[in-house]
């Protein structure tokens, strides 16, 4: 057994890790420093390691192998899928390095590491079908983190469960059904059936409209740092998948049809969470709501893919995890300053006069996802926007409708934010100083940091564009 | 790199005042460093007159097939005069600042002028609508900031959100209009925007401008009257002004209809408007209606296939009223100065606005370049109204601050004079040389009248002598009610809330016991549509 191989360092040696974790779980800070840690190594060493897979070092010649065998069956782990190893391992260092200051589970260090290692594994398993098994697992280990501690699954969690769980025999069923049927004939049923399968099963595990259902009530329940990051791992992971299965089934991308219809689940997934955001009263929810909106977007960025999607989709992957972090972080901080504010806006009336920074920041990364120009996801957007206003009038009445509800929301929330409750008015604004320096810093830094990326996307995006590398059937270089 | 100092040298001031102020606070020692400042921007500015039309390319967004897009800036003929009125009337604010003492002028506000200017500029300055987009989100982000660092009412806070939400709104229609541009030219300038999306462009400034749709959000705000607070509600203006200069003369050849429609809310804004400036109690309280009419003309020069001419407007907006507005306290004994700003706004042969007569009557007289007269008489009228009203006779200002205070006045009078002998080719000009005439003979015949007959505008016995007067006040009670617009926001808000209740009930629904049972369902549709779409030839 070969074990200079990057799964292993990039697979087990974080699983290896976890173990270590959870003989130490009841110390959170070690905890949370050895996933920080680890995650951090792992993140610099896939970015840093040479995509030949071979270095040298003290005068000798390392030469890492790309697969690992395990029961006959394979975990590939190429040079080009190192960025997106990096990345994955860069948004669980950023997730575990605020953790510790909430009050989330003490095994959020464990399992997050564990299942960020699993998320690289579904990417690494040949064949790929397999993966479906793994991301059942991560459904699996999950649950523990969207269960508060002590407290009965709730029904959004109960609905997670169901939802994913359905998806997994729909993907499993759609390899079994297209084996060998590379020579078949495009509109062959069987080809129909296997391609209904796995849009299915896609379309359960990303809580894509009207199967979304189920992430407003789990965003109720749950932490919302805990939520960010299973989801953000979730959305992140499963894009590049749905890629892999285009790229790897020559017969599913080649069908009439298909990317048009992506480009229509993606534009009403879209409207929807632009409508129903505005609608919103709870902020607890609002989360599950951008996450479907972005769900959309990277919908529709897949069924763009020949007209510039697959770059937007690339570009938008950091600023949409920023953005993420920055809503996650800022709430959780809210919630931690001020645990009287129960989620509902009323409750959320004048709280710029206790916590500005806080204020100003939740508007911010909310801009930021709603693609204002100058912002992180501003790039990405307006090649999506661009690419639809060529293509079809059709799309654009719904998407500025999508765009309004969200406008809306921002304002709405903006309102509230400002205006004090009446019963408590103060003669100033800005009264108390609640906000410490570092949390001031660590948001100002987040805004600044999504400013940059807005206005210098090709020095801190393009670096991301090579997430597609492998992707060389759908996206042929050059 | 003559750009990047004009910048420099309106932010570096700025920081070197904020952190002055934070260290050791030194009054005198603020005020010349943003003086400095603002003034060597202004002559650097001026320097670049010899060298127009230019171009600075900024950053390039690589690869270029992927973004098409430069952030640059362009200066020419079409906004080189806003940036010296722009940077004028900083110094101006900042030079009659020091009469204010009695409010709350500190150098803060001085660094946040300088900082704001320089951002304006580089909206101003924008060589293709992307950059001013990039610009407008930024400017009004940190507008927003600065705002909310001194507002105390919970009724400004809401008046803020406001503003910001139109602002943002422009600036996503400005996004929406380069996506639509962008169908004909890839990265297209200022230069290339097609009749197809100058439209959308139109609507981002009038929404900007507050003039379609018609809304005056910050008109009682107790905190925002004047001084340095001038320059944030004039900076919006003044991108939106040069948006408007840059559109196409081919706008007519859009939907007849539309444009039309446009066309009548234009020119009723400017009758409300202007009508509503003659009759306040001050200039301060007519303020938003002055920027709201003079907006109202500089579309509808876009409107009639000269929106170069707009220019005039918006200089006779940002000038003029910058020179009636800074008049503060307006001293009895200096109000010939205010009377000189009115050079940039009758348009008489040869002066700075003659060149836009032509622009808002048209080629034909018709009901609009009637209205466009009418406007134009309310608007000088109010103004020597409000500069001849003034009879303060202030006594205890400071030594440095009598010559300050109408240096800063005289200055924008200067500029407008500059700009009229090299604002730009052909700016000494004849021009509809009727439309001035007209309207400074019904002015005079209107002031003679009311001098004759002892009357005053705003007291009760002028309104009972008035003929129609009832009818007259009905009228304009009604536009008021009308462009308010608070009947189209009650009728949203109901069906906004009407829309929640709709998403609560079907929220129940998909989230209770049946939830699943509903999931299979759509997956069943799901799979239907799938099944019949995909594949087929």
């Amino acid at each position: 057994m070969n074990l200079l191989t990057t799964p292993s360092i990039w697979i087990f040696l974080p699983i290896l890790l976890t173990s270590v974790l959870v003989l130490v779980h009841r110390l959170p800070k070690l905890s949370v420093w050895i996933a920080c840690l680890g995650s951090l190594l792992l993140a610099l060493a896939a970015f840093i390691f040479p995509q030949s897979l071979e270095f040298n070092l003290l005068g000798r010649k390392f030469l890492f192998d790309d697969t690992f065998l395990i029961f006959n069956r394979g975990l590939t782990l190429t040079g080009s899928q190192l960025k997106t190893v990096a990345m994955l391992y860069l948004f669980s260092f950023l997730w575990n390095i605020a953790g510790l200051h909430f009050s989330v589970s003490r095994w959020f260090p464990t399992i997050s590491l564990a299942i960020t290692a699993l998320w690289i594994t579904t990417l690494a398993v040949k064949p790929f079908l397999y993966a479906a098994v793994i991301v059942e697992l991560i459904v699996l280990l999950s649950t523990l983190l969207l269960t508060p501690r002590g407290k009965q699954a709730g029904s959004g969690v109960m609905r997670y469960l169901v939802s994913q769980t359905v998806a997994l025999p729909l993907i499993l069923l759609s390899g079994w059904m297209v084996t060998g049927i590379e020579t078949a004939l495009s509109a062959s049923p069987l080809i129909l059936r296997g391609t209904v399968l796995i849009l299915l099963g896609f379309s359960l595990w990303l809580a894509i409209f009207p199967l979304h259902t189920w992430l407003p009530m789990l965003a109720d329940e749950t932490h919302p740092w805990v939520f960010s990051f299973v989801f953000l791992m979730q959305q992140s992971s499963l894009w590049l998948l749905l890629l892999e299965f285009l790229d790897q089934f020559a017969w599913l991308r080649n069908l009439t049809g298909i990317f048009p219809m992506m480009q229509w689940a993606g534009v009403l997934t879209v409207l929807a969470g632009g409508v129903l955001i505005s609608l919103q009263t709870r902020i607890n929810r609002i989360l599950a709501y951008l996450i479907l909106i972005e769900t959309g977007y990277s919908v529709l960025a897949v069924g763009l893919i020949n007209q510039g999607g697959g770059y937007a989709l690339a570009l938008s992957f950091i600023p949409r995890v920023l953005a993420y972090w920055q809503w996650a972080y800022t709430l959780s901080s809210v919630q931690q300053i001020a645990p009287e504010i129960d989620g509902s806006f009323p409750s959320l009336r004048g709280l710029f006069s206790r916590l500005p920074f806080h204020s100003m920041s939740l508007i911010i990364s909310l801009l930021s996802l709603l693609g204002l120009p100058a912002l992180g996801l501003f790039p990405a957007k307006r090649i999506l926007w661009n690419s639809i206003a060529d293509l079809t009038f059709h799309y654009t009445p719904l998407f500025a409708l999508a765009v309004a509800g969200m406008a809306l929301f921002i304002l709405r929330m903006m309102h509230t934010l400002l205006t004090p409750d009446p019963e408590t008015a103060s003669s100033s604004l800005l009264t108390a100083g609640e906000e410490s320096a570092w949390q001031i810093f660590i948001l100002c830094f987040f805004t600044l940091l999504s400013l940059l990326m807005g206005i210098f996307p090709h020095l801190f995006l393009n670096p991301f564009l090579g997430l597609l590398e492998p992707f060389i059937h759908l996206l042929p270089p050059g | 790199m003559i750009l990047l100092g004009i910048l420099g040298l309106l932010w570096l001031p700025s920081i070197a005042l904020t952190i002055s102020q934070a260290l050791k606070p030194h009054f005198a020692r603020s005020w010349f460093i943003a003086i400095a400042g603002a003034s060597l921007a202004l002559l650097a500015t001026f320097f670049l007159r010899l060298y127009l039309p230019m171009e600075v390319e900024f950053i390039r967004w690589l690869p270029d097939s992927l973004y098409h897009t430069t952030i640059a800036f362009r200066i020419d003929y079409i906004n080189w005069h806003y940036m010296l009125a722009i940077l004028a009337l900083c110094i101006a604010v900042i030079l009659t600042d020091s009469s204010r003492a009695s409010t709350q002028v500190n150098p803060t506000t001085w660094a946040a002028a300088l900082g704001l200017t320089g951002l304006n500029l580089i909206s101003v300055m924008s060589k293709d609508p992307l950059t001013m987009a990039i610009a407008w989100a930024i400017t009004d982000l940190v507008e927003l900031i600065y705002l909310l660092n001194f507002l105390r009412s919970s009724e400004s806070t809401g008046k803020v959100t406001t503003i910001y939400g139109v602002r943002l709104i422009s600036t996503i229609v400005l996004v929406a209009a380069t996506a639509v541009g962008w169908q004909v030219t890839a990265g297209l300038d200022f230069t290339q925007i097609p009749p197809t999306a100058s439209l959308l462009f139109l609507i981002a400034a009038g929404l900007r401008l507050g003039v379609l749709p018609l809304s005056f959000p910050m008109q009682n705000s107790l905190e925002l009257k004047r001084g340095t607070d001038l320059l944030l509600r004039f900076s919006p203006v003044v991108s939106a002004l040069v948006l408007i200069a840059h559109l196409p003369s081919e706008i007519l050849v859009l939907n007849q209809n539309l444009v039309s429609i446009i066309s009548i809310l234009t020119v009723l804004a400017a009758l409300y408007a202007s009508a509503m400036w003659l009759t306040r109690a001050d200039a301060n309280e007519g303020r938003p209606y002055w920027v709201v009419a003079l907006s109202a003309l500089a579309l509808q020069s876009a409107l009639n296939g000269q929106p170069e001419n707009s220019r005039v407007w918006g200089l006779a907006l940002l000038l003029t009223g910058g020179v009636l507005f800074l008049f503060d306290p307006p001293i009895r004994r200096i109000r010939f100065i205010p009377l000189l700003g009115l050079i940039g706004l009758l348009g008489l042969p040869y002066t700075l606005a003659a060149s836009g007569w032509s622009a808002i009557l048209g080629d034909q007289i018709s009901f609009a370049s009637i209205a466009m007269i009418l406007c134009h008489v309310m608007l000088v009228g109010g103004y020597l109204r409000y500069a001849l009203e003034s009879n303060s006779t202030v006594t205890g200002l400071e030594k440095y601050a009598r010559i300050t205070y109408p240096l800063g006045l005289i200055l924008l009078v200067q500029t407008m004079l500059v700009l009229n002998l090299v604002g730009w080719s052909g700016v000494l000009t004849v021009g509809a040389w009727w439309g001035s005439v007209a309207s400074l003979g019904l002015v005079l015949l209107g002031g003679l009248l009311t001098k004759k007959l002892g009357l005053r505008l705003t007291s009760t016995e002028f309104k009972e002598k008035l003929p129609f007067y009832r009818l007259g006040q009905r009228v304009l009670d009604t536009l008021r009610i009308i462009f308010s617009l608070n009947w189209l926001y009650a009728i949203a808000r109901w069906l906004f809330a009407r829309l929640g209740d709709a998403a609560d009930f079907f929220r129940q629904v998909l989230e209770g016991e049946a939830g699943v049972l509903w999931s299979l369902f759509f997956l069943l549709l799901m799979a239907t549509l799938i099944y019949t779409q995909v594949g087929q030839p």
